[in-house]
């Protein structure tokens, strides 16, 4: 996009004539105009299938008897073709409705977990079970390479976590460690799709959602009624599963093989350089809580560290990639972290009125300050 | 291959994964041995599928003293380590015969997994723990604990079952639509 006064700069020296400034601003309004519009029609048809999906799987989580489960399988499962067909040839062979298109392949992917529900509903499968997800998943992958959509990769990146959650549930006190390397495991693998130029948009799907989850692992371990807490009940539970501390190892191989063909396959990419130290960073460090666990404060001081400098890392890299969503992102993890020491610190300290009236004030006066920055930096970027 | 194809296998993928489930369970039904369990229910309720009975059976706590196995050290038992259970059939009931890590020959048995383990009994999961009922209907089948409350399940011959009906004082119990 450009700027706004260059056009007048190139017209005064006489590098473009007036009618060709003219021109080149109509376009770029008219362009901009789409471009609104085209979100809008994305946001709302994207809304309506979501809206639609839970509302079927609402309908099937009621088990309503007047129909059986055979008809009721064999409706879903005619709809979800339909949908699915109608989203092809919307999206993919007549290419008439693309945003459309995507929000029925969306939905279509939506009904087939419903069709799975339903089915396995009848046979009275064992409930939250960590098999759902997973076939769901395994359905829904070859969608998200064959539509390239980032809407699907967002979706397989859910049911990713679900299965995992679910996988790992019965490992309760592990579950943060657990979730937080295969978060890690889900940027590095993304960022594996860089090296293919049409799958970048999976990989940023696939990333921001992994960063996201990351964070929010990375957030909890920051408390020390979790972090202490799980400490001692890892140090008890690794004694007696060999079973789990070589899925964790496996894990953290995994992620850091990933990292580093990441940070060797892209050698002039800044992000890889950065990102890959600090993944394995964070690996050390949960590695170290996970074998020598004490229950003391001194793992809640070191994830309040690796917290931050994970907010300021990202926040670093958006700024040079010029990457509004990144800035958002450690923006917002960081204003939690504020928020959640300064309740911890100050709560017992200061009168009640006096802790709610100084940390509004400090809150307001942040969101001005970030505010403002952000204003400037979504500026910046988008000359 | 073009994309349509790949599209159009890509249904067909789908398609073939749900109608794989329900065939997997339906010859189960339709071909396995049928027995009865004895429950004990309590009331949960599933994020995306509503309503359901928790159950635990008879067959699902085993008392080491009672039983024949093939294992010197139960504790060395990993959570979550198949097993097979052989059953004998008394009056329509199953009961738990013998323990074995591998699928016993000529004889029924379930595949669970252990859920529990102390040295005197262990716990196993079959994956028939669940039974799903009509929104708010659970309740119902906590009042009818006291009395005898069964599941008739199907068995088939490699040791996989599925829910066939609750059963309450020998009769299936019936659910009203919500």
């Amino acid at each position: 996009m450009i700027p706004d006064g260059l056009l007048e700069k190139w017209v005064n020296e006489g590098i473009i004539s007036v009618d060709t400034a003219q021109k080149m601003q109509n376009d770029i309004e008219a362009f901009r105009k789409e471009k609104r519009s085209s979100k809008i029609i994305a946001c709302l048809s994207t809304l309506g299938s979501i809206l639609l999906g839970i509302g079927v799987i609402l309908f099937i989580a009621s088990n309503w008897r007047t129909v059986s489960h055979t008809v009721k399988t064999i409706l879903l499962t005619i709809c979800m073709l339909f949908t699915y067909w109608l989203g092809c040839e919307c999206a993919f062979f007549r290419k008439t409705l693309p945003k459309a298109g995507a929000s029925l392949l969306l939905l279509s992917a939506l009904l087939f977990g419903t069709s799975l529900f339903v089915v396995t509903q009848a046979y009275h499968f064992p409930a939250n079970h960590h098999l759902l997800p997973l076939i769901w998943l395994l359905a829904v992958l070859p969608m998200v390479y064959l539509t390239r959509l980032q809407l699907i990769a967002v979706l397989a990146s859910i049911l990713y976590f679900l299965w995992m959650i679910l996988f790992f549930r019965s490992y309760e006190s592990h579950l943060i460690i657990l979730i937080l390397y295969s978060a890690l495991f889900l940027i590095s693998f993304g960022g594996i799709h860089y090296m293919i130029q049409p799958l970048t948009k999976i990989a940023r799907a696939y990333r921001i959602t992994g960063i996201n989850v990351a964070f929010f692992c990375l957030f909890m371990l920051t408390f020390r009624e979790i972090s202490a807490h799980h400490s001692n009940s890892i140090a008890r539970f690794a004694e007696t599963s060999p079973f789990l501390t070589f899925g964790l190892w496996v894990l953290a191989i995994s992620i850091s093989a990933l990292a580093l063909i990441n940070f060797v396959s892209t050698p002039h990419k800044l992000i890889p350089k950065i990102e890959a130290p600090l993944i394995v960073c964070v690996l050390v460090t949960t590695a170290f809580y996970y074998s020598s666990s004490t229950g003391s404060s001194l793992y809640t001081a070191v994830f309040n560290f690796l917290f931050f400098a994970c907010c300021l890392t990202i926040l670093i890299t958006g700024y040079l990639k010029e990457d509004m969503r990144r800035v958002d992102i450690s923006i917002l993890w960081l204003i939690f972290l504020i928020t959640a020491r300064y309740f911890d610190f100050c709560w017992k300290l200061l009168p009640r009125s006096i802790f709610f009236a100084i940390g509004g004030s400090v809150l307001v006066a942040g969101g001005i300050l970030f505010e403002k920055q952000r204003k400037k930096l979504k500026e910046k970027f988008s000359s | 291959m073009n994309s349509k194809k790949l599209f159009i296998a890509l249904g067909l993928y789908w398609l073939i994964i749900i109608s794989s489930i329900f065939a997997f369970n339906q010859y189960i039904l339709l071909t396995g041995t049928q027995v009865l369990l004895r429950t004990v229910p309590i009331d949960p309720r599933s994020l995306f599928r509503g309503d359901y009975v928790a159950l635990s059976y008879e067959i699902s706590r085993i008392n080491l003293d009672s039983i024949s196995f093939e294992y010197n050290d139960f504790t060395a038992l990993e959570l979550n380590e198949p097993v097979c259970v052989s059953l004998k059939i008394e009056n329509g009931y199953a009961y738990p015969e013998r323990i074995s890590s591998k699928p016993p020959q000529n004889s029924l048995f379930i595949k669970g997994t252990i859920s529990t383990r102390t040295n005197d009994f262990i716990e196993v999961a079959y994956g028939i723990e669940t039974f799903f009922v009509p929104e708010g209907q659970g309740k119902e089948i906590e009042q009818k604990m006291g009395k005898a409350l069964d599941v008739k399940a199907s068995i088939d011959r490699y040791g996989n079952a599925v829910i066939h009906s609750l059963m309450s004082e020998n009769k299936p119990v019936v659910f009203t639509s919500p």
